[in-house]
């Protein structure tokens, strides 16, 4: 059995289906002899951000055959290290088996401040043959794989002629495009990334839930709370172990849903139980929100100390210091939460609940046995008429509580298109959602530079005046604070023409594709 | 990068068996090895079943760069290329005649390889000549298989000859015994002989053997398909005592 490799050598071709040994001999005629060799069989690691930086960065980075490699994607380069006596199954501890430090402060330069999570195993099974010519010389080596995660069953074919022989393949070629494979001509590696379906993240909303349009109303919003509900669970683990900030984020984002779903689709419920809901969910998501807001604070430590003179930077370390402080209380009290009967008696009770399609413990509410893909549509229209409505106050002098209303009204039409996205026409639903999303961000920012000069005041009012660098970190959180009223500005301008586009212009036109407008 | 010819101005001496073999092992130990085939005969290029391209030539050889690295071919064994022999080699002499640096031609058409290669094999012609000269110019170390009889010292004499006569250095001319049959009394005798006569004379013996005969059959290298044998044992250790002298 020989050693697996990530990126085979040579050519690729795939097609749906299997590769057929026989079927490629007969076409071959003779010509050129195809001989098994081996069976290679392994499994294989890609790790990267959440968000694809090394990808973003031109390089992927896996594990295989106890090895850690570190690929550069446009020129193939590869540099091998040897990770056999690696035990834990953490990404970051895996690392801790390189020595090479140039590596390492490479790649923690990408990674800052995100951490390295696993974003695929796969488990790969590959034939080995070799072509022979006339004279029973091997010309190259064919590597059929199977295997992958795509389970709608393509095979990867990859031939890796020997030196010299790159043009007596002309047969094979021939063959195996008769066969139904088509031929990779892009980058080998993003080509292979394409082959494995792995999507770097995008616009595409995340994890949406797939309804059924006979659903009833109340089955559709239990699906949608039991599937945020695993959502919430599957991103335990990376908030206790504090592995990456995204984790919390997630999981905040599940709670959310839940309780957004839960209000936007009126009487799915009884009353009572709606609120029992509301309020369960309110509870958990309160316990998160000050860890939220200083891990985003401290996400943007190097972006904020880039926006002050250098002599300035040192003065900025108490400050942040004092965050990472409050950082690990508030991580820990999160963790103590998280493990305590409490919390899991209340999940456990809500999975339970709507563990069944039906949910026939809690009470029908006055609309849950109407259709949803009619509802659907109601919520949707609903949701774009209030965020219309809202056009009327927009100048460049609207207040900044006004644009909070704004990216709330947003956040709530972006929810209901995705937790709705598969009763609707998908492209459309894609088209807005990436519009919404840019103008969400928009919003989002200038949130979080309102929240962050919130968060500098206080601190700049706390300050000792007596102590020795007073001076400097009274100059330096200044400073920010301007800049970041300044970014406000920048974003409330920007934000206008994204929003009359959405109002007016073309991906308003969008919206009567969906139905009910 | 060293350059490391199989030279012998006599035919049938073992020159291209002992070199396909070296070149293997030196593959297997050291890294990319390439054998250079420049007998037109084409027995090392028959041994790892490569014909040349139908265009190629002693011209495109002797042109060197893109012209002869795109004629390079991977045998079947990891990391061992092969630059294939074809019949215009045996106007190589010619050619080189006609040159500029009629001498070191063959010197300057290997120095871009060293950036691939860590050893370089030549599988020689049977003669001595200009091409012969080049060879001897452009090589680290000259590799002589000697069969234990008079006809085959007859012809070491006269290549030493050739060596004080063009001022070449004879520091890197190294025998060894080949094909040698303990039956015989003269080889006997011989194997005795020869290393007294001639001190850079290896000790390792390649023995007669019906297996290095058919590698013809086998067409690849004896300590490939019989990596036990006596045959195979004995290049194992002259590659061995090679290594240790390029080393020294």
């Amino acid at each position: 059995m020989q050693n697996i490799s990530l990126i085979p050598h040579g050519m690729f071709f795939s097609k749906k289906g299997s590769f057929s040994y026989a079927k490629l001999k007969d076409c071959l005629m003779g010509s050129i002899g195809i001989v098994y060799i081996s069976r290679k069989k392994g499994k294989i690691r890609i790790f990267d951000t959440f968000d694809w930086r090394l990808y973003k960065k031109g390089f992927i980075l896996y594990e295989v055959n106890h090895s850690v490699v570190f690929r550069h994607i446009s020129s193939g380069k590869e540099t091998v290290y040897d990770a056999e006596n690696t035990v834990s199954e953490l990404p970051r501890d895996l690392l801790k088996c390189i020595k090479d430090t140039e590596f390492l402060n490479t790649l923690s330069s990408i990674l800052f401040p995100r951490a390295l999570l696993v974003i695929a195993d796969l488990s790969l099974d590959a034939r080995l043959y070799r072509l022979e010519n006339t004279d029973e010389k091997t010309i190259a080596y064919l590597e059929a794989e199977r295997g992958r995660p795509d389970k709608n069953s393509s095979v990867l074919v990859s031939i890796n002629p020997l030196r010299g022989y790159e043009t007596h393949l002309k047969a094979v070629k021939h063959c195996l495009s008769d066969l139904g494979f088509s031929l990779f001509t892009k980058n080998k590696t993003l080509s292979f990334i394409e082959f494995l379906r792995l999507t770097p993240p995008g616009l595409e909303s995340r994890n949406a839930p797939v309804l059924k349009p006979d659903m009833t109303v109340k089955q559709a919003v239990a699906y949608i709370v039991s599937e945020f509900i695993k959502e919430m669970q599957k991103n335990e683990f990376g908030i206790k172990e504090d592995i990456d900030i995204e984790f919390l984020h997630d999981f905040r984002i599940a709670v959310r849903k839940i309780r957004s779903v839960v209000s936007l689709v009126k009487g799915a419920f009884a009353a009572d139980d709606q609120t029992m809901i509301q309020h369960d969910f309110k509870v958990i998501g309160s316990k998160t929100r000050d860890l939220r807001d200083l891990d985003v604070c401290l996400f943007r430590e190097k972006e904020y100390n880039n926006l002050i003179p250098e002599n300035l930077r040192t003065a900025l370390l108490p400050f942040f210091n004092s965050l990472r402080e409050r950082r690990e209380k508030c991580c820990k009290e999160l963790v103590f939460y998280l493990a305590q009967n409490s919390y899991k008696e209340s999940i456990g009770k809500w999975q339970e609940i709507f563990s069944t399609a039906d949910v026939p413990s809690l009470k029908d509410g006055k609309n849950s046995s109407d259709p949803i893909i009619e509802t659907a549509v109601k919520v949707v229209k609903k949701r774009y008429d209030h965020l219309a409505a809202l056009n009327r106050e927009m100048t460049e002098n609207t207040p900044d509580q006004v644009l909070h209303a704004v990216r709330i009204d947003c956040k709530k039409l972006r929810y209901s298109l995705e937790f709705f996205e598969s009763l609707f026409k998908p492209k459309t639903v894609k088209k807005i959602n990436s519009r919404l999303k840019i103008l969400q961000d928009l919003l989002g920012n200038f949130n979080d530079s309102s929240v962050q000069i919130n968060t500098l005041e206080k601190y700049l009012a706390a300050l000792d005046s007596e102590a020795e660098d007073s001076l400097q970190q009274a100059a330096a959180v200044g400073g920010i604070i301007t800049r970041l009223e300044e970014r406000k500005e920048e974003l409330r301008e920007r934000f206008l023409i994204v929003y009359q586009d959405l109002i007016g212009g073309k991906i308003s036109d969008l919206f009567p594709e969906i139905g009910g407008f | 990068m060293a350059v490391i010819s199989l030279y012998s101005m006599k035919g049938g001496v073992g020159k291209t068996s002992c070199g396909v073999n070296l070149a293997y092992l030196a593959s297997r130990d050291i890294g990319p090895t390439l054998l250079c085939d420049l007998d037109p005969q084409g027995s090392s290029s028959f041994y790892f079943r490569i014909r040349s391209e139908p265009n190629f030539s002693a011209k495109k050889f002797l042109k060197g760069g893109k012209s002869l690295e795109k004629n390079i071919k991977a045998t079947d064994f990891e990391n061992l290329d092969l630059i294939p022999s074809t019949l215009s080699f045996r106007t190589i002499d010619i050619k080189l005649g006609n040159q500029k640096h009629s001498r070191s031609g063959l010197r300057r058409l290997f120095e871009p390889l060293e950036k691939e290669y860590k050893m370089i094999f030549i599988d020689c012609p049977p003669n001595i000549t200009l091409e012969s000269e080049n060879i001897f110019l452009a090589s680290n170390m000259i590799l002589v298989p000697i069969i234990p009889t008079v006809l085959s010292l007859v012809s070491l004499e006269k290549l030493r000859t050739f060596f004080d006569n063009k001022g070449l250095k004879k520091k890197k001319i190294y025998l060894f015994l080949s094909m040698a049959d303990r039956r015989k009394k003269l080889h006997r005798e011989n194997i005795e002989k020869i290393p007294e006569y001639y001190k850079r004379t290896l000790n390792t013996i390649i023995p007669y053997t019906s297996l290095i005969e058919k590698m013809g059959i086998q067409r690849k290298p004896v300590v490939v398909s019989n990596p036990r044998s006596a045959a195979a044992l004995a290049f194992e250790k002259l590659w061995k005592e090679i290594l240790q002298i390029l080393n020294n």
